[in-house]
Order: C-alpha cells, then structure tokens, then sequence
C-alpha cells in the first residue's frame, strides 16, 4: 500500500479520497515556496525535493508571463506524455495559496483529474482550520522549515 | 632577420621633452650625417619610453637618404638564431659577409644580450668592423653597456666607446604632449583639460599612458554627457593605483561617481570587445594581405572573417603559413628544373597542396628520400601503462605541436625497452600530421650513410637528402661514439633543420651528459628541448605485453598465466615478449593450451613426470631442427636446473 | 551558449550570480539596475517567494550597444541560493558563460559557503562542464558589517579562493564593489572569447 503521508492531517483523508478516484501515481501539495505539506506515492526524501521545487518554479514563471499578457493567474498546467501526464494547479485556501503537482499515468486522464481535483479543493477547504497560524518566517528559519517539512513526511 | 620598420614610428611623430632631448638630437645626428658622428650610439631606459620609436626612426632617415642606405634591425636573439643558423650549415662567413653590406645596424633590446657567449664574440667584431669601416651602429636596452649581465669588458668598452645616452622617464610635459598627440590622431572630442588631468598621473611608460587614453575615448563615445576632468581622474585613480601596485577601495557614495559607474563599466568591456574581436581579426586581415601580395590564394584566411564559429584562428593561420611554405619550396624546385611550369595556379593555392606536391614531383627529378619510420611500429600498437606515460604524452605533444612543445626531444632508455617503437610512432604521427616525409633512421644507418657520403666526395647530396624531411629522428644515437665525423654531420643537418623550425628527435641509451665519447657539439645541440626516461617495463606494461602474444597466437589468455609473468621483473619489452612467445611454443609443442602451471614448467625448471608428451625422441633441453640448427632451450631459462636432477630423470 | 556569433555579428554572455542563500545575489542584480539607464536595459524578472527568497531566478538583460560592429548583450541571472532548490538551481545553470559566487562575509556562513561551491562544482559536472575552464570572480559580499563579525577579504580569499581567481570585497546593500565585480566578470570572458574552439 503506497503511503499518504501528511505533515497537517486536514490534508491526509482528503488526498486519500482524491488519489484513489482519479488514479494519480503521485501527488504533492505544497506552498508556492515549494515546501511540501502532503504528499503521496513518493518513496524519497530527494524525489520530492526535486519535484516540489521544480512545480514551484513552474507555477511562478507561468505567473509572470500570465502577467505579462494581463492575466491575473493561470488556474491550472497540463502537460501529456506518452506514458504520464503531469498537472499542476493553484487552490486558494483559509491557508493562504497552496500547489498541487499531480502526475498521473494511462489508467487515468486529464478529465477525470480535473474532476476530482474540484473535490479534494472543496474538501480541503472545508477541513482546513480556520485559525490563522501565520508565524512570520525568520530568515535563518527559512531554509531549515522547508527541509523540515520533508524530513517529517519521510519519518517513520 | 629583418624586420620592417614601423612605418608609424618616425622623428616627426617621437614626443620630444627635456628627458629625451638629448636622446633624439644624437639619434637624429646619427640618421642624418652617417658614417662618423657617435659610432656607436647607445640608448637606455626604461620601458615605454620610445628607444624603439627611436631605432625605427633613425632607420626611416637613413633608408629614405640618397642613395638609400642599408639598414638593418634586429635583436639579440634575432641575430643569434641567424647566427646558428648558418653556422651550422658551415656558412657562418656568408652571415659576416651579410652583415658587412649594412650601412646601419639597429639592435634593439640590448640588454638581452645577456648569456650568448658564441653570439657576443661575433658581436664584438662585427663592432670592431662597423667602427673602422665608418658604418652605424645604434643600440637601445634597459640598461647601460656596463650593467648587461655577462657581457665581457671587452664588448662593454666596444659598446660604450661611441655615446650613451639615457631617456628619463616622462615627465608632465611630455606626457601631455603625448596625449594630445594621440587624441588628434583618434580625432577625439576629449577636451584639455582631461588630457592634462591625464598627464598628471605619474605614469611613464608610454604604452600604458596611451592605454588610458584609449579608455577614456571609449567611456566619451558611449556616454552621453561630455567627460568632466574630475569624472576622468576619479576613472584612471583606480587603474593608476593598480599601476602604482594598490587596490582601489570600491566606491561607494558620491553622486557623480555612481551616475559613472556603469558609464565606466560600458566604457571597459568595449575596450574589452575592441582588443579580443579586433584583435584576431586584425591579425587575419594582416596575413591575409601579406600572403595576398605574394600572390597566394586567401579564400582558407577571408573565410575565418566570415564564418559564424571560427576555427581556432591562430592554428589556422599557422597551418596556412605552413601549406604556403611548402607550395614555395615546390614551386622553387620546379623552377630550377623547368620555369615555365613554375607559374601553375596550383602553386599558389594553399588548399591544393597535395595537387602541387604530386606535379612537382612530376616535374623534378626524383629527389632521394631519406629512410622513413618503419610503418609497423605506430602508436596504436605501443602499450601505454604508467611507467610510459610521461613519455608517450610528451611524444604525442611533439606530434600536435611539432617544433613549439619540444624541440629536440631526447627518449633515454636501456636497450629493449621500446624507444625505437616509440620513435617511429612518432615519426608516423607526424608524416601524418605535417603531410611530409619524416626522416627516421637509426644512428648505425645514419652513420654507414654519412661515411659513404665522405668517401665519395658527396656530401652536399648527402645534406640534401634530409632538405624534404619535415622531421629528423635518430634511433640510438649513442653509436656514434667514436665516429666524429659522422657526429659532426649530425650536428651540422641537425643545425639546419633548427634553423628552418623543423623538429628532431633522438634516442639514446643513456643522458647525453653521460655518454662519453660525444663531441661537445652534438651534446650542445640536444640542448634545450625535453629529456624523456622509459624505464623497464612494469608489470602493467608486462601483463599487457604477454596478454597480447596470448591472444594472437592461443586466441585467449589465462588471468593465472598472466600474473604470474607479469610478477616475474625483466628489463625491456623484448624479454618478456619473447618469453611469452616461448611458453606458447612449448604449449603448443605438448598440445595444451598455455598456463601459468606449464609456464612455471618452463621457467622454473621442473620437469613433471606425467605431462611430458612422448615423442619418441630423447629431449634434453636441446632442439635440433633442420631449419634453424641447434638450440638449447636451457640458454633462455631463468633458473637453472639442478644438473643432477635431470640426469636422474633421464636415467629413470 | 556560444558566446560570439560570428555571422548575426552577436555577442551574447549568460552571468550567473551563485552562491548560498541570502547572500546578496539578488541585491547585486538590484543594484545594477538601478544604476543602469532605462535604454540599455531590460525588464527585470524576478521569481521570488512570498518572503523576498529567490524561488526559481532573477532575470537582467543589458543591453551594451553595438562594439566593434557587434551587438552585445550581457544576460545577468541568479539562482536560488537555499539547498532545497537544487533542482531549478541547475537549471538556471544551463548554459552559463561565467559565474559570479557571491560569498557571504560573515564568519558564521563559512561552512555555507564551501557547501555552496561544492554544489556549484558538481551541479557543472553534472553538465559536463569543467569549472576550472569556466570564467569565475568572488564576491565578499557584507563587508559593510561589524568587523568582529566577518572575515576579511584576504581571510577570505585563504578559505575559499582555491581557483586564485579574482575576487572582489562588496557591500551590495549599498553598491559598493557591485561594478567592480561584473567589470570583472567580463574581463574573464572576453578574454576567453579569443581563446574559445567551438564545440
């Protein structure tokens, strides 16, 4: 059984449901700074280093250039391999904006993602605690939570 | 030996100040009236400070009088090469005589006439020459005749007999006067009073000064706002501290020098661009005229102008200069022989060289070659491992860069342990690469030649033999001792093929310093090029040795077998080479494949009782065979058998 | 990159400013395009997080004009310098003509700054890319900090400077050694420019 792991566990039952019904190989949900805060079907610390930093930086150069021709925001990214797609969408949440980089194979397909990625926003914007936990990030701090909040999803 | 003189460098464009006033009247003086006043003249200073532009501008006065005069610069090291260069060819009198049709000799860089001990002689009686026969001598150097390290008095008194004259550094004045010079020449919009906030720094090398210059023409002509004098020494105070030795601190603060830092950042990479692209760029439209001139076809030259990702340029246009050497030496030697045909278009086509080599040789008699590299020894046969490597990496740097990496290259090793190998590699390598014959022979070949080539009255052919060879090698020079004659031969073509920037390669049994029996010519000559030592071979180099017997012969190699030869130590190729060759001949002589077991056999002497094959014949180690006679294979073995041993076996 | 184009009369150089987080990278681009005229520069692109952290790269065309009969172009980029992104950081990499460390000064990031080296050193192997052949200046950036809190440029330049390339003290804060740098930088690949074999 490919393990969900999530630091906040609002995230856990809702990226369960959403794996399972639209049939994603791996999934991320992280902040636009890249820092992961769930993930599921990564068996590495580095993998998920790799992706989220990479999913990160693909949202925030898209962003420029939707800015750039007067767009506020893509809502969402697609790209279709042969074997993989690859989805990378924005939810606003009571937790500020989060990333969700969804890769998902031939047993799936970009609609029946979409589909269901409508669900894990609504759930995960109904389950998200509505207390505002927004410490201010400390310079030095910076670097440590981001390798942190991999460290904790990888903890056995 | 020439050099032209630059033709920017005259009296009329040369700064006088009150520190060269002196300088330039007795050059002047010198130019002007000729044979008599201040014979010689020498001029001292330091860098930057125009002696050059003095030389050149003497030799412009004297070769524009009438009748013209000849006039000659050249340096030190200029004219000790020509010097050589002759000498070696047993012409060292054609070189007086040619310098005795000069009416003015300018030798610049005085000072570097430092260690030539054979040079200096000459110097010192072309002097004397020059002197009675009322001709000019004008010197410039860094320093004065008396502090030129190693020059003997004599040369000094020679040298200082005439008039020495110091040029001080720049002052004020002049550097101002140099500046505005050159800002008019550059028709620049610099206004006064930067040039003078420019001469006020400290610098006295002209060249430098005028560098500065140049930045600030640049830093005009991309800012948009004029250049203010402060603007210009807030600039230069950062380079003129970094000529003064310090580091600037980074500015920090002030409005103006802020609003000019990226004005001064353009102004640097411009000066930048300017010197890389123009630069080569120059360099290639100089050579394109030059061969252009001579009536050679430039297309290979014009295309580097042109192309979007240049080949290397200077490689290139040292490959070209190469091709169009040799499309003269052809084109020479078809001239002798039939002038008409001289004048064919593909002797002046760089790009046909090969085309040209093959109607030349139509054309001229056959010119004897001189004996090649042996076509089976080549770097794809030669194992490197690391006791080598040193020496094949140098052998492979002659072979890229023949002449510039080593010149001569000396291999010192035993006999046997693949110096020949390597000498012919190399002389393959570079048939290749230059697309000439090489000339590759080892010293006994050489020598029977040489000898003839005395007895016969024909050494001039002889000479000439190696006149096509783009490369001379020498295999174990060393044999030579004892033969003088020979070995003054040798030094003599050695000599010439320096001359002509050829390379030459030896190998020798020991160091040349520690052979005796070597004229001190022939030991001088391999001088100055690189010394490389192949050792016996290791045991890398052992077991890839006896691996590649085994694969040809057996088709495989057994690891066992292999250690065990490649543990055993030997001192050259040949004995491990045939030591494997024999384990090979005796496996095969039983039958058996070869191993380390039976090798152990063989070598160590151990005969077992069960393995021996009967052949119906008595063996004792002795072979008689119709072809090659008697041989006793115990000759080659490293151990011994105990005598008595063996006589039991036999017995039982 | 090639750095010349010999045929569209083009030169183009990519600069990358490397180094640990927070050491000034992104500053030093600041600065640069505050002090360069509006005609001879681009946009700058900045991808940064909500908290000012480089979070993919800075992005600075300059545009020097046309020298020599060559249009020439200087393209400045950083990287982020936190661990975490060393995935996008190679990509920002890619192509790179000369690179700029800017090292932070203070005695406590040493160990940061080696780490940072070392990642720079593999992230060119990974690109098959030798950093001894690849145009490099130091920059000691914080020097404007209290002195018992940093090292010294010559201290520095012991620690840090094993290529013995150029090296630059800066307090990018306030531009000082900014220009000095990039000046720097420059030199190295032009100069590289007419020793340069294409691929």
């Amino acid at each position: 059984m490919i393990p969900t792991r999530s630091i906040e566990p609002w995230i856990k039952e809702p990226l369960e449901r959403f794996v399972a019904e639209a049939g994603a190989r791996l999934t991320l949900i992280m902040t636009t700074a890249g820092q992961v805060l769930a993930q599921h079907g990564f068996t590495r610390a580095v993998d998920v280093m790799a992706a989220a930093a990479l999913g990160a930086a693909i949202h925030s150069s898209t962003r420029e250039i939707a800015r750039a021709v007067g767009e506020n925001e893509f809502k969402a990214l697609n790209h279709q391999g042969i074997r993989h797609g690859i989805y990378l969408a924005e939810m606003h949440t009571p937790r500020g904006r989060l990333l969700a980089l969804v890769v998902y194979g031939t047993e799936s397909s970009v609609g029946l993602v979409q589909l269901f990625y409508e669900d894990l926003v609504r759930e995960l914007r109904e389950a998200c605690p509505r207390e505002e936990r927004r410490k201010p990030v400390i310079a030095s701090n910076f670097e440590r939570e981001l390798d942190e909040s991999l460290a904790s999803l990888f903890r056995r | 030996m020439t050099t032209e003189l630059n033709p920017g460098m005259t009296f009329e464009s040369f700064v006088v100040g009150p520190g060269n006033q002196l300088a330039v009247t007795a050059a002047q003086a010198v130019a002007e009236r000729l044979g008599g006043a201040y014979s010689p003249l020498y001029i001292h200073g330091g860098g930057g400070v125009g002696k050059t532009h003095l030389l050149m501008a003497v030799g412009h006065v004297a070769a524009e009088a009438f009748p013209p005069r000849v006039v000659e610069y050249s340096t030190p090291s200029r004219l000790a090469e020509a010097f050589n260069a002759a000498a070696s060819a047993g012409q060292s009198e054609a070189f007086r005589h040619l310098l005795a049709d000069v009416d003015v000799l300018l030798i610049d860089d005085a000072h570097l006439f430092e260690r030539r001990q054979g040079t200096n002689t000459e110097l010192q009686r072309l002097t004397q020459d020059i002197l009675v026969e009322g001709r000019n001598l004008v010197l410039a150097g860094h320093v004065p005749p008396g502090e030129i390290a190693g020059l003997d008095r004599e040369l000094i008194a020679a040298l200082s007999q005439g008039l020495v004259v110091e040029i001080e550094p720049t002052e004020y004045e002049t550097r101002l006067a140099i500046l505005q010079r050159r800002a008019e020449g550059r028709a620049s919009g610099l206004d006064q009073t930067v040039l003078a906030a420019v001469a006020e720094f400290n610098i006295s090398n002209a060249r430098e000064l005028i560098a500065l210059l140049n930045r600030l023409i640049a830093l005009e002509a991309v800012s948009e706002n004029r250049l203010t004098p402060a603007a210009a020494r807030a600039l230069l105070e950062g380079e003129a501290l970094i000529l003064d030795g310090r580091r600037p601190v980074p500015s920090v603060g002030a409005a103006e020098t802020q609003r000019d830092e990226f004005a001064d950042f353009l102004s640097e990479v411009s000066v930048a661009v300017q010197q890389q692209i123009e630069g080569w760029e120059t360099d290639v439209r100089d050579a394109i005229e030059r061969w252009g001139r001579e009536g050679f076809d430039t297309k290979r030259l014009e295309g580097l102008l042109t192309q979007s990702n240049p080949l290397p340029v200077e490689a290139t246009i040292v490959e070209f200069e190469r091709d169009v050497r040799q499309l003269r030496t052809l084109r020479e030697a078809v001239a002798a022989t039939d002038p008409a045909r001289a004048g064919d278009p593909v002797f002046r086509d760089p790009d046909r060289v090969s085309e040209a080599h093959v109607l030349a040789e139509s054309i001229v008699p056959a010119v004897e070659l001189p004996p090649g590299p042996s076509s089976a020894w080549t770097f794809d046969s030669y194992i490197e491992t690391a006791g080598n490597r040193a020496a094949n990496q140098a052998v492979h740097e002659v072979v890229d860069s023949p002449v510039s990496a080593h010149n001569p290259l000396i291999i010192v090793g035993a006999t046997g342990v693949g110096k020949t190998h390597l000498l012919h590699a190399l002389g393959n390598g570079l048939s290749e690469h230059l697309a000439m014959p090489v000339a590759c022979l080892s010293g006994q070949e050489f020598h029977a030649l040489a000898r003839r080539a005395v007895e016969e009255n024909a050494l001039d052919t002889f000479g000439s033999l190696f006149d096509r060879a783009g490369a001379l090698l020498i295999d174990d020079v060393h044999v030579l001792v004892g033969h003088e004659r020979s070995q003054e031969e040798l030094y003599r073509i050695v000599g010439v093929l320096r001359g002509t920037s050829r390379q030459v390669a030896f190998t020798v049994c020991s160091p040349p310093a520690e052979i005796d029996g070597l004229t001190t010519q022939l030991r001088e000559c391999m001088d100055g090029g690189l010394q490389v030592v192949l050792t016996s071979p290791d045991r890398e180099l052992r077991r890839r040795l006896v691996e590649r017997v085994l694969r040809d012969r057996a088709g495989e190699a057994d690891p066992e077998l292999l250690d065990y030869l490649a543990d055993r130590p030997a001192e050259s190729v040949r004995v491990v080479t045939g030591l494997a060759q024999r384990i090979v001949d005796s496996a095969d002589g039983q039958g058996l494949p070869p191993s380390a077991a039976l090798a152990r056999q063989l070598i160590e002497g151990t005969i077992p009782k069960v393995e021996r094959v009967s052949r119906g014949m008595r063996t004792s180690g002795v072979m008689v065979s119709l072809a090659s006679g008697v041989k006793s294979r115990e000759k080659m073995i490293w151990n011994w058998p105990d005598p008595g041993e063996r006589l039991i076996e036999e017995l039982s | 990159m090639s750095l010349v184009n010999f045929t569209t009369r083009e030169i183009t150089c990519k600069i990358v400013y490397y180094g640990p987080g927070r050491s000034g990278k992104t500053t030093n681009l600041q600065y640069i395009y505050g002090r360069v005229p509006e005609n001879r520069r681009g946009r700058m692109v900045s991808l940064a997080t909500q908290t000012d952290r480089t979070l993919f790269f800075d992005f600075l065309p300059l545009e020097l004009g046309s020298i020599s009969g060559f249009a020439t172009r200087f393209q400045l980029y950083t990287v982020p310098g936190q661990v975490y992104y060393n995935a996008t950081r190679k990509l920002v990499l890619q192509g790179a003509d000369g690179v700029v460390f800017v090292a932070d000064s203070q005695a406590r990031q040493l160990d940061e700054n080696v780490e940072s080296l070392q990642n720079l050193q593999a992230n060119l192997l990974d690109q098959v890319v030798d950093i001894r052949g690849l145009p490099m200046v130091l920059q000691y950036n914080k020097q404007d900090l209290p002195s018992d809190l940093i090292l010294t440029p010559q201290e520095l330049d012991d620690a840090i400077n094993f290529r013995g390339v150029p090296s630059f003290p800066a307090d990018a804060l306030r531009g000082g050694g900014v220009f000095e740098t990039l000046k720097g930088i420059s030199e190295q690949l032009l100069r590289k420019l007419s020793e340069e074999s294409p691929t």
